[in-house]
């Protein structure tokens, strides 16, 4: 990504609302640098969530007449030409100006020399609003408000909003109206007033909607974009699973089936049928009294039920061994405590006596 | 070294002396004239169902597995061929057999019966046929190539051979 796009982006661009405020001043100073003198604004830009964006916070609008309170201009009075939104200050028709280098490319109709006297815009704080009231006797008299209050509000035709009434405070009845602003020619491509204000949609219900209720799915797919998780709006087979109670494990078949088999296990002889002795064991002997291959001989005895490992059978025999050797062990051990009993009580019978 | 006798027992010790296996085989299903064994699956409650082959269950339709796995019938078979019963065993699955049996009825490979052999082997004897009748020739091109007079000195080289009598 190109660093020009980067600092348009808002996503990978620098924004500096995320800045502390100390570092904020780094950036701004460093952009102040890069403009050539003539641009470079007398006033620090104000934060976005601090700049003013409704008339009771800016006091005054274009076309006010306002009285100037603070500078070499104190006590004149101007009106307001435009307000600069990035620093909360607005322009007079007659203020305090700076002496600025122009270049060429930027020359305004009509300019003459690279240099001229720009104006240094003011805030609002430091003017006062100028009223008009007529007398009983229909001369008219100026007055410049040193406070001011917000009280009601109506609808503005030529602002096209509500508009606060401006009010001197303390003579809430004196009432300053808002100065007309410069009317908006229409361009082509505007769309007429009263079109945009023509109401074409009557709905029938507050409850039920008139458009179908497939409209959405009608419009885009539902695939096109995945969902966000929790706006499903079908249910999945986990879902399905958690609504519906649970089946039993096994079903009536499944069990029917399990009992049958374990009927015909039952029914199957435990104990092999004499006949079966006879026909298998007659075979089997004439078989194996024909045997004469000693290796054979050995397999067969050692795969017969009654076959015991040689090793086992030593270990067993160990086993019995041991055990009798400490069975003696434990009837001498008898004997031994027996006897040694039998003295100490002897001896013991002596001492006291 | 005269064959000494190894064994001597009657029926019912040499059915004792079968292994557990074999055993319990036979106490669960009893051999061929006491009970007798189908050679094709048939329904599993058939009185002559193969625990050997997949049977068919009248009611559900479902073919079972064998009673006895591919595994265990294998080797119950072997065992009953080392004591000398393996003809009283039921049928097994596809004819299936084992040791002597199994071999005597496989058909003999091609390959064994008429090997193929390297290239030296197959052309040996024509190479060496060649050989001895080119030897044999071998006077005639010679005569061919040098003249009658070379035929006359083999043929007087033939006369005054000499001979032991």
């Amino acid at each position: 990504m190109s660093s020009l796009a980067k600092q348009g982006s808002k996503r990978y661009g620098r924004e500096l609302s995320r800045y502390p405020h100390y570092i904020r001043k780094m950036f701004d100073q460093m952009q102040e640098r890069a403009q050539i003198p003539a641009f470079r604004s007398e006033y620090r830009q104000v934060d976005e969530n601090e700049r003013y964006n409704n008339p009771r916070q800016w006091l005054v609008q274009p076309g006010d007449t306002v009285m100037i309170t603070k500078g070499k201009f104190a006590g004149t009075l101007t009106k307001v030409v435009a307000l600069q939104k990035e620093t909360n200050r607005v322009f007079l028709e007659q203020s305090e100006t700076k002496r600025v280098v122009v270049p060429k490319q930027f020359w305004q109709p009509g300019q003459t020399s690279h240099i001229i006297d720009y104006p240094l815009p003011q805030h609002p704080k430091d003017l006062k609003v100028v009223g008009t009231i007529v007398n009983d006797d229909g001369t008219e008299k100026k007055i410049a408000a040193d406070k001011l209050v917000f009280k009601g509000e109506y609808w503005d035709e030529d602002y096209q909003k509500m508009m606060p009434y401006r009010r001197i405070k303390y003579n809430e009845n004196i009432i300053i109206p808002w100065p007309r602003p410069d009317p908006v020619e229409d361009c082509i491509y505007s769309t007429d007033k009263n079109l945009v204000n023509e109401r074409t949609f009557f709905p029938n219900s507050i409850i039920y909607s008139d458009s179908p209720i497939d409209l959405i799915n009608s419009m885009r797919h539902p695939l096109m974009k995945r969902p966000y998780k929790w706006d499903k709006q079908y249910l999945t087979k986990s879902d399905i699973k958690r609504l519906v109670p649970p089946q039993p494990l096994l079903s009536d078949n499944k069990k029917a089936g399990i009992l049958e088999r374990q009927q015909i296990k039952e029914n199957l002889p435990s104990k092999p049928l004499p006949e079966t002795i006879n026909l298998v064991g007659d075979k089997v002997s004439q078989f194996l009294n024909n045997i004469t291959d000693p290796h054979l001989a050995k397999f067969i005895n050692k795969n017969s039920p009654d076959y015991k490992d040689p090793k086992d059978l030593f270990i067993e025999k160990q086993k019995k061994l041991y055990d009798e050797k400490i069975k003696e062990n434990q009837q001498l051990n008898k004997i031994k405590s027996f006897v040694e009993a039998k003295y100490k009580l002897k001896r013991t019978k002596n001492l006291h006596i | 070294m005269s064959a000494t006798k190894l064994f001597n027992v009657n029926s019912a010790e040499a059915f004792a002396k079968l292994p557990v296996k074999l055993q319990n085989f036979f106490t669960k299903f009893p051999p061929a004239p006491i009970r007798k064994y189908a050679g094709q699956p048939t329904l599993t409650n058939a009185e002559d169902a193969n625990p050997f082959l997949p049977n068919k269950h009248p009611i559900t339709g479902r073919i079972h597995e064998p009673l006895y796995s591919l595994r265990r019938q294998s080797d119950l078979y072997k065992l009953a061929y080392k004591f000398g019963i393996a003809d009283l065993m039921p049928k097994l699955a596809n004819d299936k057999k084992f040791y002597e049996d199994k071999q005597a009825s496989s058909p003999i490979l091609k390959g064994v019966l008429y090997p193929k052999g390297h290239k030296w082997e197959r052309t040996y004897e024509a190479r060496k046929k060649v050989i001895a009748d080119a030897l044999a020739d071998a006077d005639n091109v010679l005569i061919k190539y040098r003249g009658s007079k070379y035929k006359k000195r083999l043929e007087k080289r033939k006369l005054e051979e000499k001979k032991w009598i």
